[in-house]
């Protein structure tokens, strides 16, 4: 009998109580500040020294000098933000925003813009 | 005609390191849940409209994904999920495995992230979703 | 003789989230050999350490296992540093604790989860899991990773948790001790749990001995075994009793680690009131030249790190003597005349991780 109330009462709170569920995708997803979701470039910033690229465990990072373009691909990417560690104008940064997935594998290219034309601008 | 109402999900894990498979599970916890979405997750393969693979394929699991996915049923959609199912990141590197999953069967969605959050894996499905149905489609008016 | 039929078991099986294939050998219902066929997840990851710095290594191990991959990454972090003598800061070493402890709890609230599923249980599955998300919360706020951060790194750690921080993580802890307390009572005192898990898959105390088995399987069997009584890192001032059962059966395995998550949460909260103030990592120079064996307590048992140097970036040799693998052995001793419908909660019960045995 107690078994039965017991059982009662829990179903009575779970009617009533909030739902656990994060409700995704109707509500926003939930992130902390220390997230790790994608590495976002400050092209303006870059100097094309290539030490991201270099120290990246996984070769997700792409930089060519002569074409003056930052790459990276976020489906090679771990998220270990060891090239975050390693800029020194520190000019990465990790963004909480998870990449979205895509029905084709392609790289991220950043056009960094010349000294130049910063000035310029 | 909706698969698109109540898509079955069926998960394998390649060569994953667990923690997509962990992710894919935490998609079906209280927290995610898509059940919501009709979404269940069976065991048999023919049953599955839509295949969830996480972790990369090596020597040895090539021949049980490529017998999933000829296993299942038309139309059906690829998943792979995760940095290592997509390119296989630095495991690709290894001796013993081939890369990503889309060295042995067509993938339809690729999931980015190490390990891939639940709410990009339900981002993937929804993607799938519409894979899916243009299948059907196609299928329909071959 | 009754006839033999052997019944293939996985590698893709509902109950198991990870491929592994057993050949059941059946007499009627009862198993009379097993004989496991292992390598679906094989990457080779041991070589790797040939082409990465003994740095990026680090990312490597811990992407041997995502479930216990912070514990993963130090037990390697902890050789490499032994090989080239240095010295961490002690806040380094209670942050690892801290992490470590709390990836104890994460992995063993995974494990009751799966093995309620196993058995049917499904609701229980579901709250094991809701409380889990709370523990992942905190390493997501902690860290920013959910299942695997890349915290640890050869000399501390990457990331400190300020001190605020620390006091604001006590009440969560208390927080998911208290939605963690209904639960466990549901695993200690429910029939059904009992009635499933008692009497099943038994490994008496010699076998377990002799069968080397290792974790939460030796210890429920009445063998007090426990690698952080070694005193590795910062458990030189934090005191662990090992936790021991002596049924020996499935039941007492999960006891046990009901048990530790209890254990796990107090050692956290005496860590946040312990750690120290001051560095997170000593510069590491130079390269790792010389052995050692690293000896880690994880979720699972005890984990062995082998690493060699040869005073160049890239180590010779890397090698990775998982829990799970040391228990296959006392698994096949369980199985070895139990039901067929007992298989899948008996390969449950020693916390079974396919990713790591083979690597
Ligand atoms: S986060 Fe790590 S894997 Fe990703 S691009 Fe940066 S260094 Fe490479
Ligand atoms: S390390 Fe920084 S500055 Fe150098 S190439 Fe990479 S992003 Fe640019
Ligand atoms: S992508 Fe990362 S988390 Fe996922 S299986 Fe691969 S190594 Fe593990």
């Amino acid at each position: 009998m107690s078994d039965i109330l017991k059982m009662f009462t829990t179903v009575i709170k779970s009617l009533f109580k909030k739902s656990t569920c994060r409700q995704y995708p109707f509500k926003k997803p939930v992130f902390f500040d220390r997230t790790k979701g994608h590495i976002q470039i400050d092209r303006e910033r870059c100097i094309l020294c290539s030490l991201c690229d270099k120290r990246c465990p996984t070769g997700a990072i792409n930089v060519d000098r002569n074409a003056r373009t930052w790459a990276i691909n976020s489906y090679k990417c771990i998220l270990c933000f060891r090239c975050v560690e390693v800029c020194p104008v520190t000019c990465l940064a990790m963004q909480q925003q998870y990449s979205a997935p895509e029905e084709i594998k392609k790289s991220e290219v950043v056009e960094i813009p010349a000294k130049a034309e910063k000035a310029k601008a | 005609m909706s698969i698109k109402k109540s898509p079955w999900i069926i998960h394998y894990d390649g060569s994953s390191c667990n923690g997509c498979d962990i992710e894919v599970l935490a998609c079906l916890t209280p927290l995610y849940d898509i059940e919501r979405f009709g979404i269940i997750n069976v065991g048999n393969p023919k049953h599955a409209d839509i295949l969830l693979i996480t972790g990369g394929v090596n020597q040895q699991n090539k021949t049980v994904i490529k017998n999933l996915y000829d296993q299942m049923a038309e139309p059906k959609a690829v998943v792979a999920i995760g940095a290592c199912a997509c390119t296989g990141h630095f495991f690709a590197e290894c001796y013993n495995m081939l890369g990503g999953v889309d060295t042995v069967i067509p993938v339809d969605v690729f999931v980015p992230g190490c390990a891939a959050r639940p709410e990009v894996i339900i981002d993937g499905v929804v993607k799938a979703l519409a894979v899916l149905e243009k299948k059907q489609q196609e299928k329909v008016t071959a | 003789m009754a006839k033999r039929t052997i019944v293939p078991f996985g590698p893709q099986h509902p109950v198991l989230p990870e491929p592994i294939h057993l050949d059941l050998v059946l007499e009627d219902e009862m198993v009379v050999d097993v004989l496991p066929s292992v390598g679906f997840i094989h990457r080779g990851l041991e070589l790797l350490c040939q082409k990465k710095s003994f740095q990026d290594m680090v990312f490597v191990a811990e992407r041997i296992c995502g479930i216990c991959s912070f514990i993963h990454g130090v037990g390697y972090c902890q050789g490499i540093e032994k090989v080239m003598n240095l010295d961490i800061p002690k806040r380094a070493q209670f942050l690892r604790v801290f992490w470590g402890e709390l990836s104890r709890v994460h992995s063993h609230l995974l494990w009751l989860g799966l093995a309620a599923d196993a058995i049917g249980f499904e609701s229980l599955f579901m709250h094991s899991w809701r409380v889990r998300e709370k523990v992942l919360a905190i390493f997501e706020e902690t860290t920013g990773g959910r299942v695997i951060f890349g915290a640890a790194k050869v000399g501390g750690v990457r990331i400190d948790i300020s001190q605020d921080k620390l006091d604001q993580l006590a009440i969560a802890l208390d927080e998911i001790q208290k939605e963690y307390e209904p639960l466990a009572k549901v695993f200690l005192e429910d029939y059904t749990v009992q009635h499933r898990w008692s009497e099943v898959g038994y490994l008496s105390k010699e076998d377990a001995h002799q069968l080397g088995a290792v974790g939460p399987t030796a210890r429920a069997s009445g063998l007090p075994q426990d690698m952080r009584k070694l005193r590795y890192g910062a458990y030189e001032d934090l005191e662990v009793e090992p936790i021991v059962e002596t049924a020996g059966d499935c039941y007492a395995r999960c006891v046990v680690r009901v048990k530790e998550i209890y254990q796990s949460l107090d050692l956290m909260r005496r860590v946040i009131h312990k750690i120290p103030a001051g560095e997170i990592e000593t510069k590491v120079t130079g390269f790792p030249q010389g052995e050692y064996f690293s000896r880690v307590e994880q979720p699972r048992g005890e984990v062995v790190y082998y690493v060699k140097g040869n005073g160049t970036k890239f180590l010779d040799r890397f090698r990775v003597r998982t829990p799970t693998f040391a228990n296959i052995p006392p698994l096949l001793q369980m199985l070895k005349g139990c039901t067929l419908a007992d298989v899948p909660a008996i390969v449950l019960s020693i916390d079974p991780c396919i990713s790591c045995t083979e690597r």
